[in-house]
């Protein structure tokens, strides 16, 4: 179960406390930050970067919309609004909303449903460990026995550069030797036969 | 600790190849040959010459995943550990590896992927077998002779000086710096052949080499874990030995 980073703005202590206590309830659910305003808020988010945002309707108002769209379309978060009672907020930006008057369990399966989601997506993101085509540039040089300081003049980058490719390249593929990352390039057609020395 | 399962020695020595048929690679290494009746692993070990108590521990390591009394491992003869891993070398360069060898040879895809296929696993395993043949001969050449050289000057006191110069040339802490990983190859083949390896036509042989390599690697790893949990401490120990006793004889 990975984590879920959440980060908390509601004017109410108790209410800010109340809910701190209730995530402890969501597997995986972790706060980075539990605040009575929304100042900073631009700065706050992207310092913690939560998978989450629960937030009161009235200090969601004073932030700038043109803000959180920025945010929004750079960070990949979702937005439970907290307001009194219940009312329709029309912003999509909203994944769910919960009230003060909502009982216990009604909450949890809102925000269960959202980490649920979350998970899911990221799930898929994490799948998908096929190498990006810089990496497939460097493991060509690889097959073919290039060292890291020739493949860095070769390709314009440090050598340190190199050495992080590679890594993220025997990570993915679950290759660690010279001699098995060869036998994956052919297999690929990154390589030819006859590139073998 | 209390461990249960372990084989003991009132065991029929029979019944431990009904129990875990992986064992019978290590009748081989040694010597016991079958056909035991219903003696027991103690008067089998005992008509081959065979020390029963080392005998039982390699078993109970290579039967039990978590059992390794490093202690109890370490009480035995550097003679008698040598023994057993040049015993397992044979095995991994003349029976194991060998075979795996044969099994890849074995294997057909359809159309263009066949020789290119073969051509690359062939020439992969190749130089996986010439690593492990370069290794083995290595250990055999210097550091075995030179730990059972450590350990007779250790034991009769003698030839001190000699061994202290030798211990000056390559010390156990060279070896153990530079034992190099053999399993890593191993590695890389078994996820080559799960993962991107397109499938051969005859799945048979593809599964065969599969579950050799898994087993290969397992008793490699127990190798490798006598040699640097149980030889390299023990050599350490006995080179400062060497150390205080030289200085000694100097004064």
């Amino acid at each position: 179960m990975s984590k879920t980073i959440f980060i908390l703005f509601e004017k109410s202590y108790l209410i800010r406390l109340g809910l701190a206590s209730l995530l402890k309830e969501i597997k995986g659910a972790e706060i980075s930050g539990n605040y009575n305003s929304a100042d900073n808020f631009a700065s706050l988010i992207k310092n913690q970067n939560p998978d989450i945002i629960i937030i009161n309707q009235e200090l969601y108002s004073d932030i700038n919309t043109q803000t959180i769209n920025n945010l929004s379309s750079e960070y990949n978060f979702r937005i439970i609004g907290i307001t009194k009672e219940k009312m329709v907020i029309t912003n999509s930006l909203f994944s769910n909303q919960i009230f003060y008057k909502e009982e216990k369990a009604k909450i949890l399966n809102k925000i269960n449903e959202i980490t649920f989601q979350l998970n899911g997506n990221k799930k898929n993101l994490k799948d998908n460990k096929g190498i990006s085509e810089r990496e497939r540039a460097i493991l060509e040089c690889v097959a073919k026995g290039m060292t890291n300081k020739e493949i860095a003049e070769k390709l314009f980058i440090s050598a340190h550069t190199v050495i992080t490719h590679r890594k993220n390249i025997v990570r993915k593929l679950g290759i660690k030797t010279v001699s098995g990352l060869t036998v994956y390039a052919i297999l690929n057609k990154i390589i030819d036969m006859t590139d073998l020395k | 600790m209390e461990y249960l399962g372990l084989i003991t020695k009132d065991q029929e020595l029979a019944n431990l190849i009904y129990t875990d048929i992986e064992l019978l690679s290590l009748l081989r290494r040694f010597n016991i040959k079958l056909g035991v009746g219903d003696k027991s692993i103690e008067e089998v070990c005992k008509s081959n010459g065979v020390n029963v108590d080392f005998f039982l521990e390699i078993v109970n390591i290579f039967h039990n995943k978590n059992y390794f009394p490093t202690a109890k491992l370490q009480s035995f003869s550097i003679s008698l550990i040598v023994n057993f891993l040049k015993e397992s070398h044979i095995y991994y360069n003349e029976e194991m590896i060998p075979a795996i060898e044969a099994l890849i040879h074995q294997l057909v895809w359809t159309g263009d992927d066949h020789e290119r296929n073969l051509k690359i696993l062939k020439k992969f395993f190749n130089e996986y077998r010439k690593e492990v043949k370069a290794h083995t001969q290595q250990e055999e050449e210097t550091v075995y002779p030179y730990t059972v050289f450590v350990e007779e000057s250790c034991m009769k006191n003698k030839n001190i000086k000699a061994c202290y110069e030798k211990m000056q040339e390559y010390s156990i802490t060279n070896y153990a710096e530079e034992h190099n990983n053999i399993e890593e190859k191993l590695t890389d083949l078994k996820n080559i052949i799960i993962k991107y390896l397109s499938p051969s036509r005859n799945q048979d042989i593809a599964f065969k080499v599969l579950s050799e390599l898994f087993k290969l690697e397992k008793d490699l790893n127990h190798h490798a874990a006598i040699e640097e949990k149980i030889l390299v401490p023990k050599i350490l120990e006995m080179e400062k030995k060497l150390k205080n006793l030289n200085s000694s004889k100097k004064a």
